[in-house]
C-alpha cells in the first residue's frame, strides 16, 4: 500500500526534505525582529574598530553591525561586495582605512552626500567638496627598520633609499604597489612626479631586486624577524610591532621636501541606506573628537587630521606630508595599478 | 465530454505517477544547478553592463607576454607540487594502509583533519621554521622552492586521503591470491598500484587545480602566479567580469586536468567493503622501498607536527587562549553552523547529480564539465555571483541573511562531495539495489534499509570534507557574510595583520580540533551505521 502511495525514488524525498530545510532556516531568519541598528562595513582591523562600535552601541544604544575586511582579500573584499550591493544596499555606512576606494564608491554612485557638523573642522583637503565623505584620523607611510641589524646612523630616511646599493635589495621590502596603501602611494608619487618619472622609480626598485611581499603588515613581520633591514609599511603596522616591544623603529621618511603620504580614514553614508538617521548619527560619532583620540590611543591612527603632529607609539613630532590632493592621487591609482603589474607582477 | 476530461485527468495523473521518480530526479538536479551554478551564471550581472569593450575580450582571455610567463610558472609550480604530492601522499597511504585494527583503522583518517588548516597558516608556519635556520636553509625561504615545498605540504593531508580511499578500495582477495604467487614488491608494482592507478591520478589532476588556483602561498614567499593576476584585474577594475574572463585560462585547463584525471576512475578496481583489510600478514618490502617509505612516513610526520607545534608554542599562555576563544565564541559558533549546514545541504544535493556523473552516457558528459567548472571560479566572485543571484531572487529571505556564507560555501565546494559520491556510487554492488527493488515493501523502506546504508560512507565523507573546506572559507565568506557576523577564518585573517601571532595560533588549533570532533562523530555514525546495516564479508 504504501509503495503505491510513494512513487518518488528516493531523490524526492531527498530533494523535499531540502526544500524544506532551507524554507525554514530562510524563514526562521527572515522572521527575526529588527532592533534599532546601523550596518557598517569597515576596513579598519576588526581589533581597532570593533572596540569603537562597541562604545558607539553603548552610548546611543542603537546595535552596530560590522563587516570587517582583511588584508588577504587585497582591496577585492568590501569595496566589491558594496558595487555588487548597489541596488540594495545592506550597509548604511562605509568606513575606511584610506580614501581611495571611498572615491572609487562615489564616483560608481555607491555614496549618498551628507556633511556632519563635526567635518567642518578638518582642513579642506581631507573632506570631500560635495560632502559625499569625510576624513579623519590619519595613517602616514613610514619606514620600520630593524633596530638589532642597524645602527642608528645607517637609518634610511627616505623612499629613495629603496633604490641606494648601500642596503643591499633583497634586505629591504615593500609590498606590492598595485594592493591597498601601497597602490595609493604610487599613485600619490605618479601625481607629484608624473607618470612617466614614477614608473622609471618604480623600475629602479624592481632592478634594484627590493622584497615585493604580500602585503604591509609581511614587511613589518620580516623586519621583526630580522629577514629584512628595513621596509616601506604604514604606521599601524610598525607601531603595533613597537608596542609590543619587537626591535624596531619607525622613520617619517622624507621630512626635508617630498613629505610623506599621509592617508586619512574616509567615512561615508551609503545611498539608499536601510537606516540613513543611525548611519548619520555613527558618522559624526566616528568623527568626533574623542574618537580621533580613542583611535590614536588604539594605535590604529597616528596622525590627528587638526594639528598634522604624528603620536603614540613614538616622541611626538610634527609630520610634513606630501602636498598633493586627494583627487589628484585617485585619479592616478587606475594607471599606476596597470603600469605598476606589468612591473612587479611578472 | 465530463467522463473525457475525468478521464484525460485520471490518465495525466498516473502519467505523472509513473514519471514522478524522474521528475524528483530532474527537480533535483535543477536544484543543484541553482544552487551550485547559479552563483557562476550570475556572475556577470554585476551591475556594470558594457565595462569590456569588444576588443578587450580577446586579450583578457588569451594570455600572452608577461601574462603568458605568468601562466607557464603556474603550471610549472602546480606539475610540481602536484608530483610530489602524489608520490608522497601514495607513500604514506602505503603505510596507513597497513593499519587495519581499531584504533589505528580509525586513527589514520585524523589527517584529514588538517585540510581544514589554511594554506597560509601552514606557510607561516613553515617560513617562521625556515627562517631561523641558519645559511642555505634560511636562504630557501622563499621563491619558487619554498612555495613549492609549502603548498605540496599543505595539500598532503588531501593527498594522502585520496590515495588511501583508493588502496582501501582494493579487492583483499585479489591481493592474497597474487601474493601465493609472487612476492610482495611484485604485487606492489604489478597488481596493486595498477589497481590503485586511477585513484592516484585523480589525486594528481586534485592537487594541480588546488595549486594551479592558489595565489596566497606563492605571493608569501615572493613568487608571482597567475591566480594573482586575476586578483590584481578585479582590484584595478572592480570588475567581476573582467576578472572571470582573465581566470578563463585557469578554469579551461583546471577543466581538462580534472576531466582526464577523473576518466579513469570509471575503470578503477573497487571492493564493497573498507573495513576488510588486504594485509592480514605484514608485507615485505625490499631495503631500499623500506627507506624511502620511512622518508615520506618522516616528512609526513613533520607536516602535522610543524603546524601544530608553532601554533602551540606561539600560546604565550592557557588563560589568553582562552580569552581568545572566548572574545571569538560567536565567530565559531557561526563557523560551526554555517559548515554544518553547508554539509548537510551538500549531502542532499549531490545525489542526482553524482548518479548523473557515475553513468556513461551524453548525460555524464554533459555534466562532468558543469561540475568541474565550478571548482577554478576565483572564490570572490562566487561571492559577487551569489549577491547577485540572490539579491535578485529571493532579497527578503536570503540576501543578507545567515544563509548566505553557507550557500557561498555550497557553491564552492558541493562539487567536491558531488566527485566523492560518484566515485563511491560506482564501487556500489549493484544487485544489493536490484534485490532491494524486488523485495522491498515500500520504496522508503527500500531507502532508508538499503539505498541509505549503501550511500552512506560515500555521503559522510562529501559532509567531512565540505564541512572541512567551509569552516576555513575566506574569500567568498568575506563578501555575503550577513553584518554583525563572522567566521573563525575573517577573525583569524584579521589578527594576522596584527600580528597577533597568539591568537592567530590559538583559532587555529581551534579550527583543527573543531573539524576532528566533526571527523570523529563522522567516523562514530559509519561504525554504527555499519554495525546496523553489515555488508558483504560481515557478521
Amino acid at each position: 500500500m504504501l509503495s503505491r502511495r510513494f512513487r518518488g525514488n528516493l531523490y524526492s524525498r531527498v530533494v523535499i526534505f531540502g526544500l524544506v530545510l532551507v524554507t525554514t532556516l530562510a524563514g526562521t531568519t527572515a522572521c527575526q525582529k529588527k532592533p534599532s541598528q546601523v550596518v557598517v562595513y569597515t576596513s579598519v582591523d576588526q581589533i581597532y574598530s570593533e572596540p569603537i562600535l562597541d562604545r558607539f552601541e553603548e552610548e546611543t544604544g542603537i546595535k552596530a553591525l560590522a563587516v570587517y575586511d582583511v588584508e588577504a582579500a587585497k582591496t577585492t573584499g568590501l569595496v566589491n561586495r558594496l558595487i555588487a550591493e548597489k541596488e540594495q544596499p545592506q550597509a548604511d555606512v562605509f568606513w575606511n582605512g584610506e580614501f581611495a576606494q571611498t572615491l572609487l564608491l562615489k564616483e560608481r554612485g555607491i555614496l549618498a552626500p551628507y556633511t556632519p557638523e563635526a567635518a567642518q573642522d578638518i582642513p579642506a583637503v581631507y573632506r570631500d567638496p560635495e560632502g559625499y565623505w569625510t576624513g579623519f584620523a590619519g595613517r602616514a607611510r613610514v619606514i620600520v627598520v630593524n633596530t638589532e641589524k642597524l645602527e642608528r646612523d645607517e637609518y634610511p630616511d627616505s623612499i629613495h633609499d629603496l633604490t641606494d646599493s648601500r642596503w643591499p635589495g633583497e634586505q629591504v621590502g615593500l609590498a606590492y604597489p598595485i594592493f591597498g596603501t601601497t597602490a595609493t602611494h604610487a599613485a600619490a608619487l605618479y601625481a607629484h612626479w608624473g607618470p612617466e618619472r614614477a614608473q622609471e622609480f618604480f623600475q629602479e626598485v624592481r632592478d634594484a631586486d627590493v622584497r615585493i611581499v604580500d602585503g604591509n603588515s609581511v614587511v613589518r613581520d620580516l623586519v621583526v624577524k630580522g629577514e629584512l633591514l628595513w621596509g616601506l609599511t604604514d604606521t599601524d603596522d610598525a607601531c603595533s610591532a613597537i608596542s609590543r616591544g619587537e626591535p624596531v623603529s619607525l622613520i617619517l621618511p622624507d621630512q626635508d621636501e617630498l613629505g610623506t603620504l599621509i592617508v586619512p580614514n574616509s567615512v561615508a553614508l551609503v545611498a539608499d541606506a536601510p537606516h540613513p538617521e543611525a548611519g548619520k548619527e555613527l558618522i559624526d560619532y566616528l568623527l568626533s573628537p574623542e574618537i580621533d583620540q580613542a583611535l590614536i590611543d588604539s594605535g590604529w591612527s597616528h596622525i590627528s587630521l587638526h594639528s598634522q603632529i604624528f603620536s603614540g607609539c613614538q616622541e611626538e613630532t610634527e609630520v610634513k606630508g606630501m602636498e598633493i590632493g586627494l583627487q589628484a592621487v585617485y585619479e592616478q591609482i587606475k594607471q599606476a595599478q596597470e603600469e605598476l603589474r606589468e612591473v612587479f607582477v611578472r | 465530454m465530463f467522463e473525457r476530461v475525468v478521464n484525460y485527468r485520471r490518465l495525466s495523473w498516473s502519467k505523472i505517477r509513473q514519471h514522478s521518480a524522474q521528475l524528483f530526479h530532474w527537480l533535483g538536479l535543477l536544484l543543484f544547478l541553482s544552487l551550485v551554478s547559479g552563483p557562476i551564471l550570475a556572475i556577470p550581472f554585476d551591475g556594470e553592463p558594457g565595462s569590456i569593450a569588444k576588443g578587450e575580450i580577446g586579450p583578457l582571455i588569451l594570455p600572452q607576454g608577461r601574462r603568458l610567463q605568468l601562466l607557464l610558472r603556474s603550471l610549472s609550480l602546480a606539475g610540481a607540487v602536484a608530483i610530489a604530492g602524489t608520490v608522497l601522499g601514495v607513500a604514506v597511504a602505503l603505510l596507513l594502509w597497513q593499519w587495519h585494527e581499531p584504533p589505528l583503522s580509525w586513527l589514520r583518517w585524523s589527517i584529514l583533519a588538517l585540510i581544514a588548516l589554511p594554506p597560509y597558516i601552514h606557510a607561516l608556519t613553515w617560513s617562521s621554521l625556515v627562517s631561523q635556520s641558519p645559511g642555505t636553509l634560511g636562504a630557501m625561504a622563499r621563491g619558487w622552492t619554498a612555495s613549492w615545498w609549502v603548498q605540496t605540504m599543505a595539500l598532503l593531508p588531501l593527498a594522502i586521503g585520496l590515495a588511501l580511499i583508493g588502496f582501501a578500495s582494493l579487492d583483499p582477495d585479489l591481493i592474497a591470491a597474487a601474493r601465493i604467487y609472487r612476492n610482495d614488491t611484485s604485487c606492489l608494482a604489478r597488481i596493486i598500484l595498477p589497481l590503485v592507478a586511477p585513484y592516484i591520478l585523480a589525486s594528481s589532476g586534485l592537487l594541480f587545480v588546488l595549486s594551479l588556483l592558489d595565489y596566497s602561498v606563492p605571493t608569501l614567499f615572493q613568487t608571482n602566479v597567475y591566480a594573482l593576476e586575476t586578483f590584481a584585474e578585479y582590484s584595478a577594475t572592480a570588475s567581476a567580469s573582467r576578472a572571470l574572463m582573465t581566470a578563463a585560462p585557469l578554469l579551461c585547463i583546471s577543466l581538462i586536468t580534472i576531466s582526464l584525471a577523473q576518466s579513469n576512475l570509471r575503470r578503477a578496481n573497487v571492493k564493497a567493503n573498507w573495513r576488510l583489510s588486504a594485509w592480514q600478514v605484514s608485507p615485505q618490502w625490499p631495503a631500499i622501498l623500506r627507506m624511502f617509505l620511512q622518508a615520506a612516513w618522516l616528512i609526513a610526520a613533520m607536516q602535522v607536527t610543524v603546524p601544530l607545534l608553532v601554533l602551540w608554542e606561539s600560546i604565550r599562555s592557557l588563560p589568553l587562549l582562552v580569552d581568545t576563544l572566548q572574545a571569538a565564541s560567536s565567530e565559531i559558533v557561526f563557523t560551526a553552523l554555517t559548515s554544518l549546514l553547508a554539509g548537510c545541504a551538500t549531502t542532499i544535493l549531490i545525489l542526482p547529480v553524482a548518479r548523473e556523473l557515475s553513468g556513461n552516457g551524453w548525460s555524464a558528459a554533459i555534466w562532468w564539465p558543469v561540475v568541474m567548472a565550478q571548482l577554478a571560479i576565483p572564490p570572490s566572485l562566487v561571492g559577487i555571483g551569489s549577491i547577485n543571484l540572490w539579491r535578485r531572487i529571493a532579497p527578503n529571505i536570503v540576501y543578507g541573511r545567515r544563509l548566505m556564507p553557507a550557500l557561498a560555501s555550497l557553491s564552492r565546494f558541493a562539487p567536491w562531495g558531488a566527485l566523492i559520491l560518484q566515485a563511491h556510487i560506482r564501487r556500489i554492488d549493484h544487485r544489493l539495489l536490484e534485490a532491494a527493488e524486488v523485495l522491498q515493501t515500500s520504496r522508503l523502506q527500500g531507502f532508508f534499509q538499503v539505498r541509505l546504508p549503501i550511500l552512506a560512507p560515500g555521503l559522510v565523507a562529501a559532509f567531512g570534507l565540505v564541512a572541512s573546506f567551509t569552516s576555513g572559507e575566506l574569500a567568498a565568506s568575506l563578501i555575503v557574510a550577513p553584518p554583525g557576523q563572522g567566521t573563525i577564518a575573517m577573525r583569524v585573517y584579521n589578527y594576522l595583520h596584527y600580528g597577533a601571532s597568539d591568537a592567530v595560533a590559538g583559532l587555529c588549533l581551534a579550527l583543527v580540533l573543531l573539524t576532528l570532533i566533526g571527523g570523529a562523530l563522522a567516523a562514530l555514525f559509519l561504525g554504527w551505521w555499519s554495525r546496523l546495516y553489515p555488508q558483504r564479508g560481515q557478521p
